[in-house]
């Protein structure tokens, strides 16, 4: 597998020191601000430099390229696999969440598929719902890692590119053949539970108004004090921890909108009658679990060509000035002849651990990473 | 840079007299420096206040749970994985009956009785494994009462468990008594008409045995009532009641099923046995009348006998109170014959026999469609006997003809036969 990687800059356009894949790259992952990934240049200057790659790609709430985040910014990530195909397929505007994962797989060849990575739109899609239609159709043994395209901290507008097709109400999905790819993935979260177990008393889908018979919104602003102002942003400093049962896998969620009637907007759902807890960050654990997760993928694939570092926006929101240390973190797990590439989401996808069926996510830094044998 | 951050302006003044002696190109990095101060600063303040908002939900949540446990009369226990009580509220239970005053360590289930322990103790287990809230009712002697507690066993989220023991005695009581009027005659302390029903569909189910069943019932006890009072007629009951029991198996179903009326279920029990089994109810009472001890028992009864499972069983309880019905008609007319001689002698009836009425009457049971209205013609007199008979679904008249011999006055007639009618329904009443 040969990989470069390019940047654009506003006052530079395209820049890249190496361009040395541009008649053998078969993909392109593309990770850009939401303005720049919906000009509808973008597909056409990637293509001029590399006109046999698929585009595949989202905006973002920041862009990893190597250690470093970015903004104001696309970066590229150029692959030249050695016996890995790829094929990809898009949905724009489906009837519902579930239908666009549903038809999403349905959408690419199952034959030989190994692996498969998804982006999708941020903020019009049930995450949970969406996982359930994608599981619906796809084999067993195939493993879906990906997340939601992000929007900084603007909560407006994500969008989602394949090849040349970027729209705002899109999901993609991405389809990896060939039995030399070893892909490896983990996801680690980093926050802390805290307060209270609260009853979810009234909610619909992803929309929670009451826990305990009082306004979720209100407790949202009671918490955040004049930080309310910046909702539905600053509710990512608490985002929930659900669990259904005794037993079962906790979640985590995230505020992603307000309805007009005062429900607040979750990644995923939050039936009624589960439980939930605020959490609040960790600093050194959030950190760390980036590096958590770096280490779990080395250790299931042996070595990592590239990784794909899908983290929380809510992250970025948190550790500020201090995010790129996460970043930096997954880097020296990997050892620098890793190639890092990603982006900061409105939610991650990837399995638990190994071998489980992949889950929808908020707040952790999930990471894939690819390797030919 | 505006609004320096304390710190910072510390640090800076630490090293320099004067901020204006930084080199220019240091404004970038104090910039950043500078709001990473003010970043760390708000974030702590944001999540103290959180921690201070949830430490005082806690607070009250806790204040509520201590409200509300000291409210309840409940025996409170809280227990880690293994049962050893960590903790306790004795309520409004200070009589509870433990084994040792002092709970504090020890296991739960080994506080009560030792025949409780076991039971307990499986549904702790029970609790652990599934992770879910269950409960145990036991009973507890003290103080020469016996009593009834719940055990609620409720898993909590740090691993401990909360058992919840509630005196339940008042409606364990409510209930046992709910349950006894439900199968049970309280006068006579029999199965009661809706028991016997169930039972009798059971064995249509179930049973692939021969089974018998007869009905009583007592002779005159609206006399008796009208002439004693009905404390008098509830003694007769439980006196039949009591001579039933004596003449019954251990296994057959006996049910006061209306006033005066009685049914027993016979399980296993082919036609002969049905009939000593009535046989040994007529021994009883003829010794029971003999001994003199009260007032003279009288029961009229009818059996029938279910041998297949084609038949169904309330064919089976319709021929037994058919037949009761039979004999009670010959008890009556019995007991009243001297009165019906006289009665029958008027009318020109030479042959008083009881038998031979009986099956007169019985042949004419099926015109029933003739009413007294029909009566009138000279050559064709006929005495009509209304005989007022009850059945399972409710009254039924059933009217029974009887032809007289030679010509009369029928005026005459019409005056013998109310005569007659009235002394039969009387008698039959």
């Amino acid at each position: 597998m040969n990989i470069e990687q390019i940047e654009w800059k506003k006052e530079t356009g395209w820049l890249s020191e190496q361009r040395k894949l541009a008649d053998s790259a078969q993909l392109v992952l593309l990770f850009g601000e939401p303005d720049l990934i919906r000009r509808s240049s973008t597909y056409d200057e990637i293509k001029a430099v590399y006109p046999g790659a698929y585009v595949f790609g989202c905006s973002t709430g920041g862009n990893i390229f190597g250690s470093q985040i970015l903004d104001e910014t696309m970066v590229g990530t150029a692959i030249d696999f050695n016996c890995t195909k790829v094929a990809g397929a898009h949905i724009v505007r489906a009837e519902s969440s579930y239908i666009a994962g549903h038809d999403l797989a349905r959408a690419i060849p199952h034959e030989d598929l190994d692996h498969v990575l998804v982006l999708s739109d941020g903020l019009n899609v049930n995450g949970n719902q969406f996982m359930m239609g994608l599981l619906a159709e796809l084999p067993d043994h195939v493993a879906v890692t990906g997340g939601l395209a992000g929007d900084g901290n603007g909560f407006r507008k994500t969008y989602v590119i394949s090849n040349e097709t970027t729209d705002s109400h899109m999901a993609a999905i991405l389809g990896f053949y060939g039995r030399r790819l070893k892909v490896a993935y983990s996801t680690q979260g980093g926050w802390d539970a805290f307060g209270p177990e609260r009853l979810v008393t009234r909610s619909r889908g992803n929309v929670l108004y009451e826990m305990d018979g009082r306004s979720a919104l209100e407790l949202y602003k009671v918490y955040l004090g004049d930080l309310a102002e910046g909702l539905p942003a600053t509710g990512m400093y608490f985002p929930l921890y659900l669990r259904s049962h005794e037993g079962d896998i906790p979640v985590t969620r995230t505020v992603i909108g307000i309805k007009k009637d005062d429900g607040l907007i979750f990644g995923g759902d939050i039936p009624e009658g589960t439980y939930v807890r605020l959490m609040r960050a960790n600093y050194d654990r959030l950190i760390d679990s980036a590096h958590i997760a770096a280490e779990k993928c080395i250790k299931a694939a042996g070595k990592a060509e590239l990784a794909l570092l899908v983290s929380c926006t809510a992250r970025r929101l948190v550790l500020k000035q201090r995010t790129e240390e996460e970043v930096e973190a997954a880097q020296q797990a990997f050892g620098s002849d890793t190639i890092m590439t990603g982006f900061y989401s409105m939610g991650e996808i990837s399995p638990h651990r190994m071998g489980c069926p992949a889950g929808f996510h908020n707040q952790t830094m999930s990471i894939t990473t690819f390797t030919e044998e | 840079m505006t609004n320096t951050h304390p710190l910072l302006q510390r640090q800076i003044k630490r090293y320099v007299e004067n901020k204006a002696q930084l080199p220019e190109e240091w404004d970038k990095f104090l910039e950043v420096v500078n709001q990473a101060y003010w970043d760390s600063d708000n974030d702590r303040v944001m999540l103290e206040r959180a921690l201070e908002l949830s430490s005082q939900e806690l607070l009250q949540a806790n204040s509520e749970m201590r409200a509300m446990i000291k409210a309840f009369p409940d025996l409170f226990l809280r227990l880690d994985r293994d049962g050893h009580v960590l903790s306790y509220k004795r309520g409004d239970m200070e009589n509870l009956p433990l084994k040792d005053e002092q709970p504090l360590g020890k296991k739960f289930y080994n506080l009560f009785e030792e025949n409780n322990t076991v039971r307990l103790k499986t549904v702790f287990l029970k609790v652990l494994e599934n992770q879910m809230i269950n409960q145990v009712e036991f009973a507890l002697e003290g103080g020469g009462s016996k009593r009834y507690y719940e055990a609620r066993i409720i898993p909590m989220e740090c691993r401990e468990i909360f058992v919840i023991i509630r005196d339940i005695t008042e409606r364990k009581l409510a209930e046992e008594q709910l349950v006894y009027y439900s199968m049970f005659d309280p006068l006579t302390n029999l199965y009661n008409r809706a028991y016997f029903e169930n039972e009798m569909h059971r064995m249509e189910y179930f049973s692939m045995n021969p089974t018998g069943l007869i009905i009583c019932d007592v002779d005159n006890l609206k006399v008796v009532n009208d002439t004693y009072g009905h404390d008098r007629g509830d003694e007769l009951l439980k006196e039949v009641a009591r001579v039933l029991r004596q003449s019954m198996r251990k296994n057959d179903i006996i049910a006061r099923i209306g006033g005066d009326e009685f049914a027993i279920l016979l399980p296993d029990s082919d036609a002969a046995s049905v009939e000593a089994t009535c046989q040994r109810v007529r021994d009883t009472i003829t010794a029971y009348n003999n001994a003199g001890s009260g007032l003279k028992l009288s029961i009229s009864m009818g059996s029938a006998h279910w041998k297949s499972k084609i038949q169904k069983l309330d064919d089976v309880f319709r021929e037994a109170d058919d037949n009761m019905y039979k004999e009670k008609f010959i008890n009556h007319i019995r007991l009243n014959q001297d009165l019906l001689k006289n009665v029958f002698d008027q009318i020109g009836m030479v042959e008083l026999n009881f038998k031979g009425l009986y099956q007169r009457l019985n042949t004419l049971n099926a015109q029933l469609d003739l009413e007294l209205g029909r009566m009138g013609s000279d050559e064709d007199i006929k005495l009509l006997i209304h005989l007022k008979k009850s059945n399972r679904e409710g009254d039924e008249v059933c009217s029974l003809e009887v032809t007289t011999e030679g010509s009369a006055n029928p005026s005459e007639y019409k005056a013998y036969i109310r005569s007659l009618i009235l002394l039969l329904n009387a008698a039959l009443d």
